[in-house]
């Protein structure tokens, strides 16, 4: 693959679902009809925490269209969702209310209005008892356990090399505290789901999710069924972002209950509101960051204490804890290392994935630690990086040794680069405050630590010369489907115009996993890649045999096998898969694709995880309003190491929008609660970026060969979020000569500050 | 919940007259959220956008005369209508709010931090109520009660919006902000109204009005006191941007802290009156 000439990868294809979606006519999981549809909507706590003494659902029975109410003794299978241990949380919530939002009972009537007019009246007896709302209540001696094993979710260690010697010879060590908030997805369609009972003694279910696996597997928990009598079709989601995980499996298994029970079918959609206070969000945290170091920028130790504010239920807590964990100490070649990351349970909604998976949280810590040592040190905060930047051959945080596709030198050098010929405007002007500020991160590609990393694909060609793809990751709009597209055409010279990807029916692809840790392109474009070449080989045998020559005589490219001696020598493709099926060469082929295992030392987490890192600095310049405390992102440079880049359109694409994400994060976005309860839960209060607060994101890519990836793939959907929110921090401390230590750093957080200080 | 849509003003005011416990519904951008969230719904909602005569925007001899069910859509692109309330229509919500919200319910919902509310204060303008007992005129200083609270009465409705023709001439100005830039609810708004005398250039009158900073739009005579008859340099308008944060008496709510609207006030009053003074005809 190395070196190949590629003729289909590499290049700006345009989306394969493009035309659908923008003409409308993709259908969602709100699209589905049925004559006799039912809509069930849930009755959710309006305190943080209580004990349930009782449900009276008695007038709710009594409202026109209201057929069912669906109680916790109505799941006859397990009443959990969990995709990983401690399987903590139930569907429904049975004796205790653990945050505000949990639902508690389905509402299943009718029509969407008549459900809610149900819901209204279903009258909860909940006793409250004193929520534990902050980190450190629940730390705290004698704090009221959420949880029977009590409120600490998980807590891990890395330990490298002797923390202790690295700093006490050191010449400088800086130490401080940074503080994140939740964050909501914010996709433009909520969790939508629609179970049917198609008369077929299984239960269907349509759904806007991320990993239709993990619904399936709930789904057959919680009905008490086999999992083979559930069949899950993702339908097209509107966003995902890591925030269909968890909540799909909930409602997903809800709807199936009730669709049972009715023998009919039961749609659930989301309102905004529900979408933000009943399913997950971004970890809140709390990192205390030590660094020690040599005058002359040589980082000799980092010793760091992640705390994450993890809400009522472990949902992705230990993942996301462990992701935090490796990547706190930021991507650099450091010998002494000590971090424990903990999470830990909260009377709050739960958290779970969203794009970064705790490294965002971290490396905003572990980048304004950086620029902090640099000016401690009086250096070019990038000279600071470059002198620790890991390179090929070095030991990561976790001691994992890559030997090849490590681009973070070529990131920074990069920004250096462009940035010589960027000079900010004059500071003359004394309303505004300008500034730049740098970033640089990594983040593991594949699920490392969290287990088993294995995708199968199908590929299946047909006697037109056409090709079917199936796979089980999911396209949420990060544009898999035509990446996948792309690498079976490359491999069949087929033209993409006659490649089809299925979307993910859990009848008809092979289990996947789910579809996270930016892992698509690589592990996913590796099965893909060896099952289109195993027809391949079939097509080669039959054009070998027409041409009466050696295999390895042809090529097949632009819908022909030719002979490599020879182009005008060609078969159209068609041709041969008509010879080859009647010839009875298999044209179709199932094949996985299996990351190298983790193999780690749980008690220090020293080993290989990873299959791979995508590296990345970020530079940002920003303009301040003195008197408002506005920022207006004047340039922003997303520099990455992502290896080949399948689709360049697509990959701009992909680091815009996690870059908006990381700026979001950085400035607009914050849960407020009080007491526990969400106070801002809708998109005018939360102010997720619009249109108009976009920033003039600009992507480069610099491309290494990652021996684990087809063609040298690595991933991309997730690494900018954290360059962008850092280096974002980074220039606003540049600016304003303020150190903030807390994200959202908003308009009001910052004029406030300026002001404060003068 | 029974639905009537009124075809005439005086079928209006005669459903408004009969029907105890009715609601009126213009755009429902701010009533259909309210109804969702508390659940509860009105006996009768009487819909009046098919109203014809309460709609439009028309040039009358005290000057001019905007219908209560004009679009703000309508509003924000209507270059005849002063600067501070194009700008402050301009600033409502989304396009697609705008073009369903009307000015009048942007009114009568009487939230501390509606747009249009600063710019209909700074403009003196006078407010229609009617009802099948007659009509009176309201200035719109002494329309807002409170938050959601105003003069209106059961069986009135607002039909018309009327700004005097002194008030068409002159400059204005209106700025807003709030946590991000687009589909943004005010945290802070301001406008600014003034007239230059056409020898001296000394300001001759100047009206002042903020939003979401008490619990209705508010009025700072402090400040136009001190603006009045002078030609302010930037050290006037500083101290008076000091007088117009006095004056405030802002809350923490979910969208801002009060220090935060005492802070940024300064900012936004000597934006608009660099923006008045500058380039009065720049809008
Ligand atoms: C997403 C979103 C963003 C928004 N952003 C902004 C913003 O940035 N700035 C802002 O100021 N507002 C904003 N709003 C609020 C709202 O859009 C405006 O206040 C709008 O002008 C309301 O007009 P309407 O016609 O929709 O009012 P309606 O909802 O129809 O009515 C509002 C109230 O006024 C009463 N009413 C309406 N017309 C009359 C009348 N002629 N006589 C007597 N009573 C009447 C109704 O009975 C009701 O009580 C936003 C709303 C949404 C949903």
């Amino acid at each position: 693959m190395r070196n190949q000439e590629l003729v289909q990868v590499g290049k700006s294809a345009l989306k394969v679902d493009g035309r659908e979606l923008v003409t409308g006519k993709a259908k969602f999981s709100g699209d589905f009809n049925f004559p006799d549809l039912l809509h069930g909507y849930a009755c959710r706590s309006k305190i943080a925490a209580g004990y349930i003494k009782d449900i009276d659902i008695s007038q709710a029975l009594k409202v026109p269209g209201i057929v069912d109410v669906v109680l916790p003794k109505d799941i006859l299978g397990g009443n959990i969702v969990g995709i990983l241990p401690p399987y903590d949380q139930p569907v429904l919530a049975d004796k205790e209310i653990r945050y505000a939002g949990e639902s508690f009972c389905l509402v299943v009537g009718t029509s969407v209005r008549a459900a809610k007019a149900g819901a209204r009246v279903v009258i909860a007896t909940i006793e409250p008892i004193p929520p534990i709302l902050t980190i450190d209540e629940a730390l705290a001696k004698d704090a009221r356990k959420i949880h029977a094993a009590g409120n600490i979710t998980v807590s891990k260690k890395l330990i490298k090399g002797d923390c202790a010697k690295a700093f006490a010879e050191s010449d400088v060590i800086l130490e401080d505290t940074f503080e994140t908030s939740n964050q909501e997805h914010a996709y433009l369609e909520t969790e939508v789901v629609c179970a049917v009972p198609y008369g077929d003694g299984r239960i269907t279910v349509h759904a806007s999710c991320q990993s239709p696996f993990h619904i399936r597997g709930h789904i057959a928990a919680n009905l008490n069924v086999p999992v083979a009598n559930v069949k899950v079709v993702q339908a097209y989601t509107g966003g995902s972002f890591g925030g269909k995980d968890d909540t799909a499996t909930e409602i997903g298994s809800l709807a199936a209950v009730a669709a049972v029970r009715q023998g009919k079918p039961v749609m659930i959609s989301n309102e905004r509101e529900e979408s933000i206070v009943g399913s997950t969000l971004r970890h809140a945290s709390r990192i205390h960051y030590r660094i020690a170091a040599k005058k002359d920028g040589t980082i000799t130790g980092k010793e760091i204490k992640i705390l994450l504010d993890g809400g009522a239920y472990a949902a992705e807590s230990p993942f996301v804890a462990m992701k935090a964990l490796i990547h706190s100490a930021g991507p650099y070649k450091i010998d002494n290392i000590k971090v424990e990351s903990t999470a830990l349970y909260t009377n709050k909604t739960y958290c779970g994935a969203f794009r970064g998976f705790g490294v965002p949280q971290v490396t905003f810590a572990s980048e304004s630690m950086m620029d902090e040592l640099a000016k401690k040190l009086k250096m070019d905060p990038l000279e600071l990086r470059r002198k620790n930047a890991l390179k090929p051959g070095d030991l990561n945080a976790t001691s994992q040794v890559f030997q090849e596709s490590v681009g973070l030198i070529e990131t920074i050098d990069k920004v250096i680069d462009l940035n010589r010929s960027y000079t900010l405007p004059s500071k003359k002007q004394d309303r505004y405050l300008y500034g730049t500020g740098f970033a640089s991160m990594y983040q593991g590609i594949s699920n490392g630590a969290e287990g088993i990393d294995v995708v199968g694909a199908s590929v299946q060609v047909m006697q037109d010369g056409s090709a079917l793809v199936g796979i089980g990751l999911t396209e949420l709009g990060q544009g898999s489907r035509t990446v996948f597209a792309q690498i079976a055409a490359e491999v069949l010279g087929i033209s993409l115009d006659k490649i089809s990807v299925k979307q993910v029916d859990t009848d008809t692809v092979h289990d996947s996993g789910p579809t996270v840790a930016s892992r698509s392109t690589t592990v996913g474009g590796m099965a893909v890649y060896k099952a289109a070449g195993e027809v391949k080989r079939s097509l080669l045998k039959m054009a070998a045999l027409m041409f009466k020559t050696e295999e390895n005589n042809i090529i097949l490219k632009d819908n022909f096998a030719q002979l490599v001696f020879d182009e005008n020598a060609k078969i159209p493709l068609n041709d041969v898969c008509v010879a080859a099926y009647w010839t009875g060469f298999p044209l179709m082929n199932l094949s996985f694709s299996k990351a190298p295992e983790a193999k780690y030392d749980q008690d220090t987490t020293q080993g290989n995880i990873y299959i791979a890192y995508n590296y990345g600095t970020h530079m940002m310049s920003v303009r301040i309003d003195k008197l408002t405390g506005e920022v207006k992102v004047l340039k922003h440079l997303a520099v990455h190491d992502a290896g080949k880049v399948v689709n360049p359109k697509a990959f701009e694409g992909q680091v815009e929008g996690a870059s908006l994400t990381g700026f979001g994060l950085a400035h607009l976005e914050k849960i407020q609660y009080r007491e526990g309860v969400i106070i801002n839960p809708n998109l005018a209060d939360y102010a997720v970026p619009t249109i108009k607060d976009r920033i003039p994101s600009e992507t480069i890519s610099i491309e290494t060969y990652n021996p684990t990836g087809p063609y040298g793939v690595k991933g991309i959907g997730e690494p900018p979020v954290s360059g962008a929110a850092a280096s974002f921090a980074n220039a606003v401390a540049k600016a304003t000569g303020i150190r903030f230590k807390k994200l959202p750093i908003t308009r009001q957080v910052i004029l406030e500050a300026i002001n404060r200080k003068k | 919940m029974q639905y009537f849509l009124s075809a005439t003003l005086n079928e209006l005011l005669l459903v408004l007259d009969s029907e105890s416990n009715s609601e009126i519904i213009a755009g429902g951008t701010d009533l259909v959220i309210i109804m969702e969230e508390s659940g509860k719904r009105p006996e009768k909602l009487i819909d009046i956008t098919n109203i014809k005569e309460l709609i439009g925007i028309k040039e009358e001899k005290f000057g001019i005369s905007i219908g209560a069910v004009t679009t703000i859509a309508k509003l924000a692109a209507n270059n005849s209508l002063p600067c501070c309330l194009r700008s402050g229509a301009a600033s409502i919500g989304s396009p697609q709010i705008r073009n369903v919200g009307t000015i009048g319910g942007n009114i009568c919902n009487a939230s501390p931090s509606g747009d249009t509310l600063t710019p209909l204060i700074c403009l003196n303008a006078d407010l229609l109520l009617q009802s099948t007992k007659g009509e009176r005129l309201i200035s719109t200083e002494q329309f807002f009660l409170g938050p959601k609270k105003t003069v209106l009465k059961k069986n009135e409705v607002l039909s018309e919006i009327r700004i005097g023709n002194r008030y068409l001439s002159g400059s204005s100005g209106f700025r807003m902000i709030g946590q991000r830039n687009g589909q943004v609810i005010s945290q802070v708004n301001l406008a600014v109204w003034l007239k230059r005398s056409a020898e001296s250039g000394l300001i001759e009158e100047i009206r002042i009005a903020a939003g979401s900073v008490a619990p209705t739009p508010i009025r700072i005579i402090e400040a136009e006191e001190m603006l009045c008859g002078t030609n302010p340099g930037a050290k006037l308008i500083f101290q008076a941007a000091r007088s117009v944060q006095a004056c405030i008496t802002p809350i923490n709510d979910v969208r801002s802290t009060a220090e935060y609207r005492q802070d940024v006030i300064i900012g936004l009053f000597s934006d608009i009156m660099s923006q008045i003074l500058k380039e009065p005809q720049s809008c």
